[in-house]
């Protein structure tokens, strides 16, 4: 792939202290990010994906969490910031859009102050000039009659409206990295695909590069150019978006794709399933973490993990029989 | 063609800790308990000895300091005030236990209704309101002035006073119980509402009720010294933690320990029922702050 | 599907509506909001109507309504031709084992001090039906008939995922031998390889036991899976309804068109450009005059924001309600 990296992940752990137990959420996770780039992190639930975006900026409890890896972004690695360091980039050089504007607004603030916030503790710039370049924002990100919007507290707009304000208030300080974890996963689909076509937009004309968190294959394959997929803390495959849904490698990968209903499914057919559940998070199957229900699985796999290896240039693949699997019949996606 | 789950795997292995386990576990809890635990032990066991009377008079010993025969001394009639503490302390246990216990029940009838009935909601929780806005103490003088001094209506006073605070903790948790999907489903079942209100919502909000009983049983123990020592409590002879303190206040100087005795055991009793409620608060509500000292401890051990 | 007409449908609803009041400023004014709003439809033996669209639409409230878990404003409700709309609660109360619900939240819809064996029997037990060991029997039967064994039985509901306790939700949603279930966004909250086990487990049971459901859903890849024929609302209406394939077809409302447009499409070789619908759905509280769609709709004239539409029949079983299919009406005229 061409391109600057810009963001790099190395061997990433993150585990929490919790009531009854020392979960490792998130076990050698490596993927980098390139410049001007989308690139989408799916996977269920418990796979790890927001561990991962909230470990880049460290939001969790530092005092029930322990990191474990790298995370270089242009020179520097996140992991040995200072407190202090690390509020210097967050807003300002990586940004994070959340899942709920209703609760990740302040409800007392007017949406204005809220951005003019995030301007000028970055920034030196005085208090008339924020108010111009808020609503400039606001005009960017598709609100009408921003000057008048600008004054109104997060309960007075719609769903939509507020998650437009989240990515205003993102990219209010000209960010290199936005994550957005699940943004549109809460709003309803017509106003999703508005937002979807806002972030492109933005991220096209400012040159920004999005990590896109989603469980959404459709948001996957309309906005994404290489995708990471994730399962039960680790990353099982990562890809350009044309590979990973014309050729997926990984069992589960295929699973998924398989498993979702879309307009051409058959209704007089039983959807794919894949066997079994996710295993919880404390009790780690040894060996592949799919194992357990993969139709492929072999001796091997019930017993050694496998680690992350280059199928080509720029498919990579956690599994042990991959090459096997391709050439049997059985489980390609549709194209 | 569904596939069969088998038994033990597919179900997560939730580990259930033991009731007790968790309780040992928790410092405050078990000071806390404990503490109380001795003082009913003591207030119970003690006087079965046989040879104590609170009443006994030996006006030759008057306002004598500790000795061996009088381990607390003796009050302004010459009564041995161990004796006095140890049978004021179990009317004050009395009192703290049966007015927690009515306040509960009473509570619990009016809270579920509120939550449940709109309309008796808004004329309920308006009288309800209207009490809560009295500072307790004077309420509690006011009822006992209007029925005349005598433990049963100190009891009813205070049952009163408390009434209000339980009820909206006991409405607020039914409100939030009302708007979950299972009590929806049961209505869709046919339900009515006893079962819904008794079976579903009251084991679950079990909780606060039980902590905010703990609380109530040390405030009542509290008001009631407090009343006691105002000359509106228990009345004379019958000892009260609160009126040997009345007692004892015209004579402080010269007799400290009237004061500093029962003084003592209020607190033990009232600090001990806080600790147990701090203690059950944290039991069985969020856990951050368990994780925090887990971690540290693991960190403690790590470090030798 | 052309024998059903000549049947009496299973539940038949004539122009439900459903307003609910809310404080308004001032201290006596009320605003009424219209939920629902002349909503009719009907759902034949064995047959599956799916009913979408947004949020604010309208979808959750008409499938409580006609369990009358919220009672109807105004219109009728009929189970097997007998009305029972205006039943006292008691007498409905009697009834109510033919129709059943499966909610959205598998985390909420269990008692959480009760293990399930008990909530599983609690319906018979409130309905008088049955002994002890019929219930206990009859609950192990259905806990088997959707992948469970005896023992889990004594489980708690915690000790379940969520995609489990759904399963657990459509067992107990069968412990009376409904014949109509209500499936209220059944599997959105569920990830998407547990969505799959859901989706063909409610079809094979609807095989089986012949059961009619009405399916709420905002996901048009799920609701067309499942569905036989699909009804779409708007603001508290049904703008449009057909049997499935013929609803993605040929859509004919605007609404129609543009929601089906901003599915996104899990294929990255088809992401062409798509309209995309302006604006924000408007507030239930305002409800926009003659068309509700008229202030978002490419194609509104004048006509539209004054005079509501009528409901008209492009074809026998393709219904919709938009004025520019006014002079579409067939032989059959309009119902």
């Amino acid at each position: 792939m061409e391109g600057q990296k810009l963001l790099q992940l190395h061997n990433l752990n993150v585990s929490f202290w919790t009531e009854r137990d020392y979960l490792h959420a998130i076990h050698d996770v490596s993927f980098d990010v390139y410049k001007g780039e989308i690139l989408g992190i799916v996977g269920e639930s418990g796979c790890g994906k927001s561990v991962t975006a909230d470990a880049i900026l460290q939001l969790h409890d530092q005092q029930t969490t322990d990191y474990e890896g790298e995370i270089n972004f242009e020179g520097l690695d996140l992991l040995k910031q200072s407190e202090r360091d690390l509020r210097k980039i967050r807003g300002n050089q990586i940004s994070m859009i959340f899942q709920d504007p209703m609760s990740s607004l302040n409800p007392v603030f007017t949406v204005g102050h809220q951005i003019i916030e995030s301007l000028r503790a970055h920034k030196k710039i005085s208090k008339k000039e924020a108010r111009t370049r808020a609503i400039e924002i606001l005009r960017m990100v598709g609100i009408p009659s921003p000057e008048i919007r600008i004054d109104e507290y997060p309960h007075q707009l719609s769903g939509g409206m507020r998650q437009r304000v989240m990515i205003a208030i993102a990219i209010c300080c000209e960010p290199k990295l936005i994550i957005a974890d699940e943004p549109t996963t809460a709003l309803d689909v017509t106003i999703q695909s508005q937002i979807l076509q806002v972030l492109k937009e933005l991220q096209t004309k400012n040159d920004m590069s999005v990590i896109m968190i989603t469980h959404d294959l459709g948001v996957v394959a309309e906005t994404c150019q290489r995708v990471v997929v994730m399962y039960l803390g680790q990353v099982i495959e990562v890809g350009t978006v044309q590979q990973i849904f014309d050729t997926p490698l990984h069992p589960y990968t295929k699973g998924l794709l398989q498993s979702m209903p879309n307009l051409e499914s058959n209704p007089n057919e039983p959807l794919y399933e894949i066997e079994g559940t996710v295993p919880p998070l404390n009790s780690i199957p040894i060996g592949c973490r799919f194992a357990n229900r993969c139709p492929f699985a072999t001796e091997e796999c019930l017993t050694k993990n496998p680690s992350l290896e280059n199928s080509n240039d720029s498919h990579q693949i956690r599994c042990w029989n991959y090459n096997e699997i391709g050439k049997k019949e059985g489980l390609y996606a549709r194209v | 063609m569904l596939k069969q789950e088998s038994p033990t795997t597919e179900i997560s292995k939730v580990k259930r800790e033991l009731p007790i386990k968790r309780i040992l576990g928790n410092p405050l809890l078990t000071t806390g308990i404990g503490f109380v635990l001795l003082l009913c032990f003591v207030a119970i066991v003690f006087p079965l000895t046989g040879n104590m009377d609170p009443y006994a008079i030996d006006p030759v010993n008057r306002l004598q300091p500790p000795t061996v025969d009088y381990w607390f001394g003796t009050d302004d009639f010459g009564r041995d005030l161990f004796t006095r503490v140890i049978f004021g302390l179990r009317y004050s246990l009395l009192i703290g236990f049966v007015v927690a216990i009515s306040v509960t029940l009473i509570s619990l009838v009016i809270g579920l209704f509120s939550a449940y009935f709109t309309w008796l909601d808004n004329i309920l929780m308006r009288i309800i309101d209207g009490l809560y806005a009295f500072p307790s103490i004077l309420l509690a003088i006011a009822i006992v002035a209007i029925r005349g001094p005598s433990i049963e209506n100190v009891i009813i006073a205070l049952v009163i006073v408390y009434i209000p605070s339980m009820t909206r903790i006991i409405r607020s948790a039914a409100l939030v119980v009302k708007e979950q999907t299972y009590i929806e489903a049961l209505r869709l079942q046919g339900a009515n509402t006893w079962r819904i209100l008794f079976i579903h919502t009251v084991p679950n909000i079990l909780s606060p009720i039980i902590i905010q009983s703990t609380f109530i049983f040390a405030a009542a123990i509290l008001t009631e010294a407090s009343l006691s020592f105002l000359g509106a409590g228990i009345p004379a002879p019958d000892p009260s933690l609160g009126n040997i303190l009345y007692d004892g206040k015209n004579v402080i100087y010269k007799a400290w320990w009237m004061t500093v005795f029962p003084g003592i055991f209020v607190i033990l009793l009232v600090v001990g029922l806080n600790i147990a409620g701090d203690g059950l608060r944290d039991l069985l509500d969020p856990k951050a702050i368990r994780v925090k000292r887990r971690k540290k401890k693991h960190e403690n051990r790590m470090k030798g | 599907m052309q024998e059903f007409k000549e049947r009496v449908p299973l539940l038949q609803v004539i122009g439900l509506e459903k307003h609910f009041t809310t404080q308004a400023k001032g201290l006596f004014k009320k605003n009424t909001v219209r939920a629902v709003n002349q909503v009719s439809f009907e759902v034949y033996e064995g047959e599956t109507l799916g009913l979408v669209g947004e949020s604010g639409c309208g979808k959750s409230t008409t499938g409580r309504t006609v369990l009358r878990l919220v009672e109807p404003t105004n219109g009728e409700i009929l189970y097997n031709g007998e009305n029972v709309t205006g039943m006292k609660l008691k007498e409905f109360n009697k009834i109510r084992k033919d129709f059943q619900m499966i909610f959205q939240d598998p985390f909420a819809s269990f008692d959480p001090k009760k293990r399930i064996g008990y909530s599983l029997e609690e319906v018979m037990v409130i309905q008088s039906v049955g002994k002890k060991e019929e219930r206990k029997a009859r609950a192990i039967e259905l806990l088997k008939k959707v992948g469970f064994s005896e023992e889990h039985y004594y489980r708690y509901p915690h000790e379940f995922s969520g995609g489990q306790r759904q399963r657990i939700g459509i067992a107990r949603a069968l412990m009376t031998n409904p014949k109509f279930i209500v499936c209220d966004e059944a599997v959105s909250a569920l990830d998407v390889s547990i969505q799959s086990q859901i989706l063909n487990l409610l079809k094979e049971l609807q095989k089986d036991l012949g059961l009619s459901y009405l399916f709420i859903g905002h996901d048009l890849n799920v609701v067309k899976y499942i569905s036989d024929r699909i009804a779409v609302m708007y603001m508290g209406e049904i703008i449009e309804m057909a049997p499935t394939e013929e609803l993605f077809a040929n859509p004919k409302h605007p609404y129609t068109k543009l929601l089906l447009a901003a599915i996104p499409v899990a294929n990255p070789h088809k992401q062409a450009e798509r309209p995309i619908l302006k604006g924000d759905i408007p507030s239930p509280l305002n409800i926009p005059s003659g068309c509700p769609f008229h202030t978002r709709c490419p194609y509104a004239t004048e006509q539209c924001s004054k005079i509501v539409p009528e409901i008209v029949h492009t074809s026998e079983e393709h219904s919709v309600k938009c004025h520019l299919f006014e002079s579409d009406v067939t032989e059959r005229g309009e119902n």
